[in-house]
């Protein structure tokens, strides 16, 4: 999507819903596991998984795998450049709202 | 134009919906305080007379700890493989240690204040204080909801109703067995609240539009 400025044009990685859910999510805590995102954003095992690949192979994410108990526990943290990324991105959305309302009232 | 608004709006509600799910988890867990809130009926009906003797006193204050101990695993393995775990942030700490800080002010330094004012007055200084910090806590911590203002409200009026003088008891243990049913019906109400916050209809689409990549 993009309204013709090169100023607004929308970062087409973070833009995605589950991902942009994802980095929502993260934004909020200093780190969350997988049970949690899953349960907040609604997606299966796999489509979690497969989002949080890319986002840690874009240097968004930092992905931690340990073990509590016998049982594998995988927590994710923003990292700065994903805490700086999502907060331009919601930025962005956010002057793009006052620009559509504004168009609207015009 | 109007279906960009629409979808902006959209995005920014289920924007706060995500932060806001995410940023509460840890403190609207409402089962962990169900169990406080029997305890808490359970000390104030053993004291409504005299307080147990030394040995006795001894047996259920371990017995309660054991208790604790064990429920609070049980809790803590249900919330973390129903709902996942978080670290809050550490404005959340903060945040947290204000509201513990006018928890104990409220209840310890006001109530006492009051009592010294007025011990043998006709009405429960302390289940109103209790009421009255826990008020503060929420608010502080999580904002009000709709049913902590009802329940903590209607235990800080019973205790400034006139009638905890002549009821041949000692009105503060009288006053646990309100407080105690305060907190089963707050935790029960919390947790609801928790488990509403994780329904599917919200999170998966926040943007409201979809770009693919």
């Amino acid at each position: 999507m993009s309204t013709g400025s090169a100023e607004l044009v929308l970062d087409r990685l973070i833009h995605e819903p589950a991902r942009l859910a994802i980095l929502t999510v993260l934004s909020s805590v200093r780190d969350a596991d997988f049970v949690f995102l899953q349960r907040t954003t609604g997606l299966t095992q796999g489509n979690l998984s497969s989002h949080l690949t890319k986002l840690e192979e874009a240097g968004l994410v930092a992905i931690e795998k340990s073990f509590v108990g016998k049982r594998p526990n995988t927590n994710v943290a923003l990292t700065p450049v994903g805490k700086q990324r999502i907060a331009a991105h919601w930025a962005q959305l956010d002057r793009l709202k006052g620009l559509a309302g504004a168009s609207r009232e015009a | 134009m109007v279906c960009y608004v629409n979808q902006f709006e959209e995005a920014t509600m289920q924007r706060r919906h995500l932060e806001s799910t995410a940023a509460n988890y840890p403190y609207l867990q409402g089962i962990w305080i169900i169990p406080l809130g029997i305890g808490i009926i359970v000390a104030g009906v053993s004291n409504l007379q005299n307080a147990p003797s030394g040995v006795l006193m001894l047996g259920i204050i371990v017995a309660a700890l054991a208790i604790a101990g064990g429920l609070s695993l049980l809790i803590g393995r249900y919330y973390r493989r129903h709902y996942g775990s978080v670290t809050p942030t550490g404005d959340r700490y903060v945040r947290q240690a204000i509201a513990l800080g006018a928890w104990i002010a409220i209840l310890f330094i006001g109530a006492n204040q009051f009592l010294l004012w007025s011990p043998d007055g006709p009405n429960c200084i302390y289940a109103s204080a209790f009421a009255l910090a826990t008020l503060a806590y929420y608010a502080i911590l999580v904002g009000l909801r709709p049913h902590h203002v009802v329940i903590w409200g209607a235990v800080f009026v019973a205790g400034l109703l006139p009638v905890w003088g002549g009821l041949g008891a000692d009105r503060d243990a009288l006053a646990m067995v309100p407080i105690g049913l305060a907190l089963i019906a707050s935790g029960v109400l919390d947790q609801r609240l928790l488990a509403r916050s994780f329904e599917p209809s919200m999170g998966a689409h926040p943007a409201g539009t979809r770009v693919d990549g």
